[in-house]
């Protein structure tokens, strides 16, 4: 949510990190009308009817935000200052107009952003800038980016407010956002929770308490559908010789995802736990975009996030993931993707063929994306079939299995099922070298 | 001999700093062209509907554009309700029509354009009790696709007309 917020400083004539500048308790005013004026935010995908409501249950919404308030739908409606063209600042009593409420990331943004390492990296500089000098002073404004860092991700959050997702039930957030991730997409981080801040010795019994609620086959299903996104994009301008090409296959495969990801939001289900765990990974996100004041606190001034990160990390002793400059730049396109699919964008066969049409900005974003999980993940997607005339064997025979069934209820948890392991025992999304 | 690296000084050499910056910014940012499809079929009406969603989708989660495009920056009309009237602000020049979408219920209806970028239409499906879920404004019935507007609640609006902030 910090990124939208930026965009819309930006876009009123400011520079995206005073994000970073602003006091905590408007950023969390910001944050609690935020999910408050998503209500106002039009029904997905535009332009069609729904295929499935969006987080799974539309009156999530309002069973979660505080009773009462009716947020301005323009926002940001909290006592944010954007300034205006002329140096000053909005009147944040003003009655806000008739707009448009944001939206947030998929909860794979968050994921990808925290597969970095920038989480760990940046809790290590914190704990460092509070308790000794080992790191420097800083400056007025670096100063305010660790109050609102500390204050907003790193002690409990506000009562009864939407971030609260930590309590006596869920004591470890970083537990809980490990939990998320292994429910909605069966990876878990290529990073060990640091075994201090797990409260289990590492046992990780969170994934018990998942039962079947997992899906394990989320990365076969998404890695086939770039394939085919790709054997798409490389044929599109095809005017003879064999095709592999299949709209309809890549429509199953979209629909099979969206059952599988939709299984998980039942009545609302991870909505929360989404908005709360994007918002967290976009303020470390807005923090390495560019050279802001912490960064140049730190001396780790770069030109990308993942150099910036990587030279934060050197400071404290750490390194973040091998490909962390691949996860950072796939992280909003296969949000949006993961989105669009959710909400049931490419659910016939036309509308998939959008995904490798490659003079749109969908087309564009599906070529880059499989360049970026390739590269990840050391996964190959780009192999193609023998191009000897033959029909292509790669092709899968049947279509994708339906998603699984939805987890019993008020029945004990059985053991959750085993997925591919990787490296020390969990699948990932990133190959940590 | 003074050589300057002014461009203002130096034209051609500006041409070229201007050269090497696009292309350098076309290899590391490959520019979504813009959408113009002709939607002569219902196919292309599709595509060309699921690639505005998708922008729409970006929009709505603030994204930022590419450094040579605009595809996340689809403008957005403000709507409220006045009587039985829908009044829009910040409507797009070639704005014409709008479609209001709840499920699978749509009401298309030809905007009375005031100038100044204002409009107004009477819905007849889409009374003030109705929810709407989505607006979307065109130049034609066949597109382009031009601007989207927000989620028009039913009993909330009431309340949203006269809102206040949270603060």
């Amino acid at each position: 949510m910090f990124l939208s917020l930026a965009q819309l400083i930006e876009k009123s004539g400011g520079a995206r990190e005073q994000v970073l500048l602003q006091h905590p308790v408007l950023l969390d005013r910001f944050v609690e009308a935020a999910w408050a004026g998503a209500r106002f935010a039009p029904q997905l995908p535009v332009g069609f009817a729904p295929a499935t409501p969006f987080l799974g249950e539309d009156g999530i919404i309002d069973a979660l935000g505080l009773p009462g308030l009716v947020p301005g739908a323009v926002l940001p409606p909290s006592a944010i200052f954007l300034p205006e063209a002329d140096g000053s600042s909005q009147d944040p009593s003003r009655p806000a107009g008739p707009g448009v409420g944001l939206l947030w990331d998929h909860l794979i943004y968050a994921y990808l952003i925290e597969s970095t390492g920038a989480l760990e990296i940046f809790a290590e500089v914190v704990r460092r800038l509070v308790a000794g000098e080992t790191l420097g002073s800083l400056s007025i404004e670096g100063t305010r980016w660790l109050r609102a860092t500390e204050e907003l991700f790193f002690r409990d959050p506000p009562l009864f407010s939407i971030s609260g997702v930590v309590s006596e039930a869920r004591p470890y957030a970083r537990v809980t956002r490990r939990n998320a991730y292994w429910r909605m997409f069966g990876l878990d981080l290529p990073h060990p929770v640091p075994l201090q801040r797990d409260g289990t010795g590492g046992r990780q019994e969170w994934k018990e308490h998942v039962g079947l609620g997992a899906n394990t086959d989320f990365r076969a299903k998404w890695s086939e559908l770039l394939r085919q996104v790709w054997f798409g994009l490389v044929n599109s301008a095809n005017t003879s010789g064999a095709n592999p090409t299949d709209p309809s296959y890549v429509s199953f495969l979209c629909t099979t995802l969206r059952d599988m990801l939709n299984n998980r939001r039942r009545g609302g289900l991870l909505a929360r736990e989404e908005f709360v765990y994007i918002t967290v990974m976009s303020w470390f996100d807005l923090t390495l975009e560019s050279n802001t004041p912490i960064v140049k606190d730190l001396k780790a001034e770069a030109t990308s996030p993942a150099d910036r990160l990587s030279m934060i990390a050197q400071r404290v002793g750490m390194a973040p993931a091998a490909r962390s400059r691949e996860l950072f730049e796939m992280a909003r396109p296969m949000s949006s993707v993961l989105r669009a699919i959710e909400v049931g964008s490419f659910d016939d066969s036309i509308a998939a063929s959008t995904l490798f049409a490659s003079d749109t900005p969908l087309g564009v974003e599906m070529r880059d994306l499989i360049n970026w999980w390739q590269s990840a993940t050391g996964e190959s997607i780009k192999e193609m079939p023998s191009a000897t005339g033959v029909p292509p064997a790669g092709q899968p025979l049947r279509v994708p299995s339906p998603a699984p069934a939805p987890a019993p209820v008020f029945s004990r948890p059985p053991s959750a099922p085993a997925p591919v392991t990787v490296g020390n025992g969990h699948p990932r999304a990133a190959e940590v070298r | 001999m003074a050589a300057s690296t002014s461009g203002n000084d130096n034209p051609l050499l500006a041409q070229l700093v201007v050269l090497t910056e696009a292309i350098k910014s076309l290899a590391e940012h490959p520019a979504a062209p813009p959408v113009s499809f002709d939607a002569s079929t219902e196919a292309d009406r599709i595509r060309q509907r699921v690639t505005f969603g998708y922008q729409v989708l970006g929009t709505l989660t603030g994204r930022v554009s590419s450094s040579s495009g605009n595809e996340f920056d689809v403008p957005i009309v403000l709507a409220e309700r006045q009587g039985g009237d829908i009044k829009f602000t910040n409507l797009p020049s070639d704005a014409r029509l709008v479609e209001l979408r709840t499920g699978t219920e749509v009401e298309v209806l030809t905007i009375s354009l005031d100038g100044r970028g204002k409009g107004t239409v009477t819905p007849v499906i889409f009374t003030t009790p109705r929810l709407i879920g989505s607006m979307v404004f065109l130049g034609e019935s066949q597109g382009p696709l031009i601007a989207f507007g927000r989620r028009l609640l039913a009993a909330v609006d009431r309340v949203a007309s006269s809102d206040h902030q949270l603060v």
